[in-house]
């Protein structure tokens, strides 16, 4: 120990602002796991798909360059690449204002003062503990026009419920209401965010004679719409590259009328194996993610607000 | 290309009288410099395949000497069927101490990705399964070597008269078998639930006379009954864009789906091919005898093998689920007479082949000769009434399983007489089944008349069959 002290008083005391080298490499050390994975199974895979992008790659033989000929074709002749990304865009439009208003709503009405409180935001929030798979395989039963529960439900109000994911005209909207299923994620974010409002603006509120509504509208909301916003981006980044409910439901169909970017995407790289058109179609879907969610930023200085921000 | 070493000291002496001029002529020497360059890259392919080729023969010289080689076998059969390929691959390797076979089973719908991505990472298995639908795109991708010269060299193993010429179709490039088949079955036959027919009373198909397709509508008609969730359908079998098509549906009417064995040319808008389709379209929007989409997904498997169907359009490697999960007596008849007055069925298989990076290729032929031989296909495929072999010799112990449905001798007649391998083999076949078949789901759900669905069809898959012609062109098929 005594050895060691007198090493460390050798030492040059750091600079202000400074760090060791000795620092430096335990630094280096510790997020080199992270470095190793990311570089291995996030960098050099975008940067090969990039390059995968302008050729062509049935994988049994080695690529051949194309140059823009795989956008070429996404754009020049390809109906499919339209008719995904129309019923991508329907999706998301749909899906993602619909997700955050029922997650709001669920978000408001648990943040109330109700017995067992607790048990009830635990409900909600398990559902969304269920993904995958295993949803898909449950919701394909909910929806059963014979057998499922909706249709049962519907019957008991001499209803005739739809044939579901078995027509062209409900199997979208199905999958829509479907997507329901995870708000209880939503629901915790929303719940955060209530918590976060400070009580006394709604007492002044009070005081002035506001309502419930108007407290809603004009307290409640501004405040959490940086909350609003995050859930937004996130749903609509989510939403674009939908895929598993898709897959193991209806397969794209009928008709194609579930056929979303990502399925044809997957069956372009893994059914056809045009591993080159594939990776274009995923630039492609990045490229319009990445504009979309720049203008959500653009518009977000109209109508988010940031507590202690100044305009 | 073998390279000499005479060869190779010419590569390197032009590649030394290039760089020699260099200190000549600017110009010229450029040239020479970039033209040496191709050179030296050449002569270094040339070298690498040969160190290749050494390890190859090196690997092999190995085993000669007493080594026990190891190949890897991937197959896709269902999981019940995976204790009797085990059961092979033990008395196999008991029989050849020196090769020890490593079977490995793939679920089937992931066999195909997971292979294509082994291919692309360099790590095909020695062996392989390969369904006749994904066969050309293994043959003209080379992932698969010519086994014609170990049939050639093999009279005992290759009877070419022993094997049903239908099954080695897909399985041919420029003459030479790629794949050796272990099935073949026709598709377009009829499997019939007795109890259904007993209870109605109604002659089962083809025992009062030869059935044509109208008789075949009038049973499914007379065969219906119920409503909801007790329905009995009377045929379940509408046809879709597949590979059965042609042979199955449109062949006795007149009509081709595909018109070539290239597969680049359609006629499905023909005025033959809506009169067909329209006519079994009917089955379902019309009589309503077929269970539609939305009716069969009430049900957690096929309606036939839960009782609720009477008849259905079958393969002969379909019986295995049916006698698996149908708790009713049924049996099989010859399919039904077309408009043309013939029976008409597709017939398909599966066969194994030998990969182009394999370093064991003649302990895989080994293997192949043994698995695909008489005895191989009747221990793994006929006596376990699996299926139709490929092989004739293989059909009495498949007639005799106690597993085989009582008229199986159907499947051979069909095959002899009418059942023909003219599906969609082509390497986009899949993907001209996939863009044509949502299109032709708007008929079957009555959104668009057929004959509107088939136009549409048929400019859909223009650009998918143009496709197939540099194939074509490859495999010898067009000049």
């Amino acid at each position: 120990m005594g050895a060691a002290r007198a090493v460390m008083a050798e030492r040059e005391p750091p600079r202000p602002g400074s760090i060791s080298r000795h620092e430096e490499i335990e630094f280096f050390l510790f997020i080199m796991p992270w470095m190793i994975g990311f570089i291995c199974f996030s960098a050099i895979p975008i940067v090969a798909s990039l390059v995968l992008s302008a050729a062509d790659w049935p994988m049994l033989q080695p690529p051949t360059w194309v140059g823009f000929g795989n956008y070429a074709e996404i754009f020049g002749r390809d109906p499919l690449f339209r008719k995904s990304l129309v019923n991508t865009v329907y999706y998301v439009f749909i899906s993602v204002p619909a997700g955050i208003v029922v997650a709001l709503a669920l978000g408001i009405l648990l943040n109330q003062k109700v017995i067992a409180r607790p048990f009830f935001r635990t409900c909600f929030y398990v559902p969304s503990l269920v993904t995958g798979v295993s949803v898909a395989v449950l919701w394909s039963w909910l929806l059963n026009p014979q057998f499922g529960l909706i249709n049962h439900f519907l019957s008991l109000f001499g209803i005739q419920g739809a044939e579901w994911l078995y027509n062209t005209k409900t199997a979208m909207p199905a999958m829509i209401v479907m997507s329901l299923w995870g708000v209880g994620g939503s629901m915790v974010i929303y719940l955060a965010g209530l918590q976060g409002i400070p009580e006394q603006y709604y007492e002044a509120a009070e005081i002035d004679g506001a309502g419930t509504w108007k407290k809603f509208q004009h307290i409640t909301v501004p405040m959490i719409t940086p909350t609003i916003f995050f859930t937004l981006v996130m749903g609509v980044i989510g939403s674009f590259q939908t895929f598993t409910q898709f897959f193991v439901m209806t397969n794209g169909g009928p008709a194609n009328a579930t056929l979303t970017y990502v399925l044809y995407l997957y069956r372009n790289a893994f059914e056809y194996f045009r591993m080159g058109y594939a990776a274009a179609l995923a630039w492609l879907l990045f490229i319009i993610i990445l504009i979309v969610t720049i203008l959500q930023f653009w518009g977000a200085g109209h109508w988010v607000y940031y507590e202690g921000e100044l305009r | 290309m073998s390279m000499t070493r005479r060869k190779l000291l010419g590569y390197l002496g032009i590649g030394s009288a290039g760089i020699a001029l260099a200190a000549c002529q600017p110009k010229v020497v450029e040239k020479i410099v970039k033209e040496t360059v191709v050179v030296e890259k050449e002569v270094e392919k040339e070298v690498e395949k040969i160190v290749k080729e050494t390890v190859v023969v090196e690997k092999e010289v190995a085993a000669a000497a007493g080594e026990v080689v190891e190949i890897r076998c991937t197959h896709s059969w269902p999981a019940e069927l995976w204790p009797r390929q085990e059961q092979f691959d033990d008395t196999f390797n008991e029989e050849h101490p020196n090769i020890k076979v490593i079977g490995e089973n793939v679920v089937w719908g992931d066999y195909v990705p997971k292979l294509t991505a082994a291919a692309a990472a360099g790590a095909m298995p020695d062996l392989m399964y390969c369904q006749y639908a994904w066969a050309q795109k293994f043959i003209v991708n080379r992932a698969v070597i010519s086994l014609q010269p170990y049939l050639n060299n093999d009279p005992e193993f290759w009877g070419e008269d022993d094997f049903n010429p239908e099954s080695l179709k897909t399985y041919r490039f420029k003459g030479d078998l790629y794949f050796v088949p272990y099935d073949e079955g026709p598709t377009n036959m009829i499997y019939y639930n007795i109890r259904l027919f007993d209870e109605v009373g109604y002659p089962y198909p083809n025992s009062d006379k030869d059935w044509t397709y109208e008789d075949l509508l009038m049973a499914a008609k007379e065969l219906t009954s119920g409503e909801g969730t007790s329905k009995v359908w009377g045929w379940n079998g509408i046809p879709s864009m597949g590979g059965d098509l042609n042979m199955d549906f449109l062949a006795t009417w007149g009509a081709r789906f595909w018109v070539d064995p290239c597969e680049t040319k359609s006629e499905i808008n023909s005025k033959e091919a809506v009169e067909c389709l329209t006519w079994w379209a009917a089955f379902r929007l019309e009589h309503k005898v077929s269970p539609t989409p939305a009716e069969a997904g009430t049900i957690p498997g096929n309606p036939f093998s839960y009782g609720r169907v009477a008849m259905m359009k079958g393969a002969s490697w379909d019986n295995r689920w049916i006698h698996s999960n149908l708790k009713d007596p049924y049996d099989i008849a010859h399919t039904y007479i077309g408009p043309n007055g013939k029976r008409s069925s597709s017939s398909m298989g599966s066969g194994y082949g030998i990969t182009k990076d394999t370093p064991h290729r003649e302990q895989c032929w080994e293997y192949l000769r043994n698995y695909l031989s008489t005895e191989g296909q009747i221990f793994v495929w006929a006596a376990p009434g699996v299926g139709s072999p490929t092989r004739w010799s293989a059909y009495p112990a498949y007639f005799d399983s106690p597993l085989a449905p009582k008229s199986a001798k159907v499947f051979m007649e069909a095959l002899q007489d009418y059942a023909k391998h003219e599906i969609l083999d082509s390497p986009n076949g899949y993907e001209i089944t996939q863009t044509a078949n949502p299109i032709w789901d708007k008929a079957l759900l009555g959104e668009s008349s057929v004959q509107e669905a088939l136009d549409e069809i048929q400019e859909a898959v223009k650009p998918v069959m143009a496709k197939n012609v540099q194939w074509c062109e490859d495999a010898g098929l067009i000049e």
